[in-house]
């Protein structure tokens, strides 16, 4: 019972992961390789706002390392990325420049950091009993803090113009722009908040390891794909409940699977949406393919 | 074609270009030909400070036993390879030392990147003394190749044994899903089953790479209750594992690690204050004899740090394969590594050395001498090679400085 | 041999065993357009076949675990490691095809390859985790002096390299080529004229894995073993970069690829010393030299160095495409 209460910490983590990703997907039609850079990117900004030279509480330090991930992703997409589809028409184009930005990001942070662990600068994470769970006050605030994001997006998604049209182009494009959407502009915000959704499951990650070092993000993309594979690539509420599945499975897995096979079951949930519905348990027909 | 020829003109040049950098010309070795010592380390990657503080343990003795004479006469001129920890960089690097330096000795090696280019060497009839703890090389039989540190087995009945000997009969595992597992935990088992010693929580003792958290098993072997536990992580897991272990009410319990859990580093990522009432480490002795100690004085301005510990490992090794040469009156690996045994077997008869200059002057006056070395008696299994050494028990503070609290002699697991 | 003719032997024979894997992967992404980024997972699947086939069984409660243990000569070995290749191929792409669209498609091959990695890596009674398999031998390696087995395989690997490039070559200009690359400029004309598609695909993912395989078995039995860090995920990046650089589509420009990014900036890299007290830097200084190269390539020569050839088809069978693909 009290993996489950784990898994539903780790679940957090993971929704806010996943939700940035497939928001951005949703509306560039490309994938985000790079994406686990993005989380690390967020617990070294963290890091210089928290322990060197700022010496700021963990909260505000953790708002500081979504920002600037916020800001990096922005200007990845608006001096890299855009320019790159614009230039290069070709989904294909876009999922080699991020593959390969994934491990060239990797590489810059172990020139810029080094390869040693880091710690951020917290204290209060003792466990105590909430009902059948065992959670820290950080867990508690980091669901706390997930069901914010989540009402946070939803509204986003629904009530404003910028979140219309964030749906209208992962629908259609195309009508899209005929409806006189400005898509670069969103394309950008988009990749402002997927970045910042990103930087914050970063330090979340970073404070529930306690030390972090510059492949961060890397082993947590695999769990984040699996989720919004599960969920149905482009869809938020999909991209949840996947989290939500995968987060309790890995951890309550442990207890049953040799601990070394646990990314089997992230397997399983692979292999099983590839056979019975590619598109995932939320998803709808994908786009046709190559449309950027 | 242009492109396609201008490749081929940067290749060959690139060829050439290296050629002018390096290498000798093999050629049949004149009494005033230096002698080709391979050392192979990781000098880059993450093991690459270790690596190059080894490698700085040869270097030390090189100096030494030249200014003492070199051996029969010559030089010694220590050649390193990068084998970057990787397996297959290790074959290049080994092969291209073979075809090119003629060396005749190799030293070095480490657990992760011995596994191919060590037969090869054996193939090859060159004497290897190697610094790899990996237990599958206990029972294996290679002539030409020698242990210059304990096997990890023995490390990790060391370990068992430790924990018997302070009380504690109910232990939990907790070890990365790595080459550790593998290597210490069967050795530990086996232990655990002479000694009276019981292992709780088995299944949760791998930390799987993929997971972002170890509670749930932390949970798991909080819930068994175990007098202690016994360890060997990286320092990034340490610092999730242990912090988790505090977090959901673990408490403070006893920890007993190995070399890995014995740097300042390891000790941050557990906690320093724990540290120091909670965490031991089981280690190889090393020597607090006054050869010890000049070897770090020596170690220390000829290079400005403290040495590591396998740095006094390869020290001995150079110095074993040099007497071993006098004592055979040759380089050649194929005739010499008779005698190895010969200078580092105790005996009625056979006088204790501890450095090169003593052993050479006893050599040449046809005295029969047992090499004892710094970092432990260096006495070889006859069969397979292997050192049995004493560990001790160390407490390690945040700076990474040691502090002996036990011993742990070899007969005891010897005997287990 | 002295210091140079070792250089050039040893270089020529990695840059043949790259080249086998090249091509593979320029026929998958190259020709067809299947982007595989778990592509050096094949590599491992024949490899470690290999590897297993070649080994005796593994000592009973010994440290050592792994599956199998045939104790089969090179060449059964070797073809086994290639038939398991496939097979594994097959599976994976014949799954894939069926039911993913392209993204989709990205998205599942990699998690493959993260996944397969980290299983393989964390659980030792299947492919003995970290320690991978050790000690394989390429033929006739107890005859040969260190010296003989050096020249042999470096004959053995331009001999496979050579009949692989052929093969491939002969497949390039062959009604199947074309259709690799029909499939590759744009699926859905090629389904309107009555190609299926899966059946294209599949057949060139397998073409790709049986090429995987043999360079990933010819490999392990070259250097003697095979374990995890032989193939994480930047390797199939860096066989990717070569063929961007090289030349897209075409064997010989992704053999060039090979050859100048590979063997330039990886191998080099044994040959320069530390920087500094920061040994971690230089292979970080390759990764991202490496990335610059793709990035630059991509960005004002996408076709690579040696561009393909473009088709030439009568008069009568051009169409107009209304947007172009790429």
């Amino acid at each position: 019972m009290n993996a489950l209460g784990f898994g539903l910490v780790d679940a957090s983590i993971l929704a806010i992961a996943a939700l940035g990703f497939t928001l951005q997907f949703g509306v560039t039609n490309y994938v985000n390789f790079a994406y686990g850079a993005f989380l690390t990117f967020g617990a070294y900004m963290a890091l210089a706002a928290n322990v060197e030279p700022f010496h700021l509480s963990i909260w505000p330090a953790m708002l500081i390392g979504g920002v600037c991930t916020a800001i990096f992703g922005l200007l990845l997409n608006q001096f890299f990325l855009a320019p790159f589809v614009a230039r290069r028409r070709g989904l294909i184009f876009a999922l080699i420049v991020t593959f390969t930005l994934s491990l060239m990001l990797g590489d810059i942070y172990i020139i810029i950091w080094g390869s040693d662990f880091k710690e951020l600068d917290y204290s209060g994470t003792v466990a105590h009993e909430v009902g059948p769970f065992l959670w820290s006050n950080y867990d508690i605030a980091f669901m706390f803090i997930t069901g914010v994001v989540l009402l946070a997006v939803h509204l986003l998604l629904t009530r404003t113009s910028l979140g219309r049209s964030m749906r209208a182009m992962g629908d259609d494009l195309n009508l899209a722009r005929v409806c006189g959407i400005r898509t670069e502009a969103v394309v950008a915000a988009t990749w402002g908040i997927s970045a910042f959704l990103a930087g914050v499951a970063g330090v979340m990650l970073a404070i529930e390891q306690r030390t972090f070092t510059t492949t961060l993000g890397d082993n947590f993309l695999f769990l984040i794909l699996g989720s919004v594979i599960l969920g149905g690539i482009g869809r938020p509420a999909g991209a949840v409940i996947g989290a939500v599945v995968i987060g309790v499975a890995v951890q309550i897995g442990v207890l049953f699977i040799p601990s070394g096979l646990a990314p089997v079951l992230v397997f399983v949930a692979l292999i099983g949406v590839m056979l019975l519905r590619p598109q995932g348990l939320m998803g709808a027909t994908p786009r046709p393919p190559g449309q950027l | 074609m242009l492109k396609a020829n201008s490749a081929i003109a940067t290749l060959v040049g690139l060829v050439l270009l290296t050629a002018c950098g390096g290498g000798q010309s093999s050629s049949n070795s004149t009494a005033n030909q230096p002698i080709n010592v391979g050392a192979m380390f990781p000098l880059t990657g993450p093991h690459g400070p270790a690596g190059q503080a080894f490698l700085a343990g040869i270097q030390l003795a090189a100096i030494q036993i030249n200014n003492a004479g070199g051996v029969m006469g010559r030089k010694l001129n220590v050649v390193p390879k990068n084998t970057n920890g990787d397996p297959v960089d290790a074959v290049t690097a080994v092969r291209q030392m073979l075809a090119a330096d003629n060396p005749s000795v190799v030293i070095g090696f480490s657990g992760g990147d011995y596994q191919d280019a060590l037969p090869i060497l054996n193939q090859a009839k060159v004497v290897t003394l190697t610094d790899v703890g990996d237990p599958v090389l206990d029972h294996q039989v290679m002539p030409y190749s020698f242990r210059a540190v304990p096997s990890d087995a023995l490390e990790g009945t060391a370990m068992a044994w430790w924990a018997s000997h302070e009380g504690w009969n109910r232990v939990a595992l907790v070890f990365d899903a790595d080459t550790a597992s593998q290597t210490l935990v069967p050795s530990i088992q086996a232990a655990a089953s002479s000694l009276p010693l019981t292992i709780v929580a088995s299944n949760s003792s791998d930390l799987p790479t993929g997971t972002p958290s170890y509670q749930t098993q932390v949970q798991a072997i909080i819930a068994t209750h175990p007098q202690a536990v016994l360890t060997q992580v990286v320092e990034n897991d340490a610092g999730t594992f242990y912090s988790e272990w505090r977090n959901l009410g673990g408490g403070s319990i006893p920890v007993i690690g190995s070399d890995t859990t014995s740097t300042g580093a390891w000790v941050k990522a557990f906690g320093s204050a724990q540290a120091q009432n909670e965490l031991v480490s089981v280690v190889p002795s090393t020597s607090t004899s006054a050869a010890g100690a000049q070897f770090v004085a020596a170690y220390t301005s000829q290079f400005n740090s403290p040495p590591r510990s396998l740095s006094a490992n390869d020290y001995d090794a150079l110095i074993v394969a040099s007497l071993a040469m006098i004592a055979a009156h040759s380089t050649d690996p194929s005739v010499y590594y008779r005698s190895i045994p010969a200078v580092t077997t105790p005996g009625p008869g056979v006088t204790v050395v501890t450095s090169f200059s003593d052993g050479a002057k006893l050599l040449a006056a046809g005295k029969k001498i047992k090499y004892e070395g710094i970092s432990s008696p260096m006495t070889f299994d006859p069969t397979y090679h292997t050192l049995a050494v004493p560990f001790q028990a160390v407490k390690t503070n945040d700076q990474g400085g040691i502090t002996v609290i036990g011993e742990i002699p070899a007969e005891a697991l010897a005997a287990i | 041999m002295n210091a140079l003719e070792f250089l050039v032997v040893s270089l020529g024979t990695f840059a043949a065993l790259n080249g086998i894997l090249v091509l593979g992967l320029n026929l998958q992404f190259g020709s067809t357009g299947i982007l595989n980024l778990s592509y050096f997972t094949t590599v491992a699947v024949g490899a470690y076949a290999t590897g297993v086939a070649e080994l005796p069984p593994a000592p009973h409660g010994g440290l050592v675990q792994y599956v199998g243990g045939f104790n089969w000569p090179f060449p059964m070995a070797v073809a086994f490691g290639v038939v398991i290749a496939c097979c594994f191929t097959f599976v994976l792409g014949g799954l894939a095809f069926l039911r993913l669209r392209e993204d989709y498609l990205g998205l599942t091959l990699f998690s493959v390859q993260a996944g397969v990695l980290l299983i393989v890596t964390d659980y030792s009674p299947f492919l003995d985790g970290p320690r991978g398999v050790q000690g394989l031998s390429g033929p006739f390696q107890d005859q040969l002096s260190p010296t003989g087995f050096e020249v042999m395989y470096l004959g053995l690997s331009l001999v496979f390299v050579v009949a692989t490039y052929v093969v491939i070559r002969n497949l390039d200009i062959a009604p199947l080529g074309r259709l690799f690359r029909a499939i590759r400029e744009d699926e859905v004309a090629a389904a309107a004229v009555g190609k299926n598609s899966w059946r294209v695909k599949t057949t060139a993912f397998l073409f790709g894995g049986a090429t995987a395989g043999l360079g990933g078995a010819l490999v392990a039995t070259y250097t003697g073993g095979w374990d995890p860090g032989a193939w994480q995920t930047p390797e199939t990046l860096i066989l990717l970069s070569a063929i961007v650089v090289g030349g897209r589509g075409r064997p010989l420009g992704a053999l060039l690829g090979s050859v100048l990014l590979i063997e330039g900036i990886n191998e080099a890299g044994l040959f320069i010393p530390t920087l500094g007290d920061r040994p971690d830097l230089l292979p970080a200084l390759q990764g991202v030299a490496t990335a610059l190269a793709l990035f630059a390539f991509l960005w004002w020569r996408p076709q690579g160095l040696l561009a393909e050839r473009p088709e030439r088809l009568p008069k009568a069978a051009v169409v107009r495409t209304v947007q172009p693909t790429r």
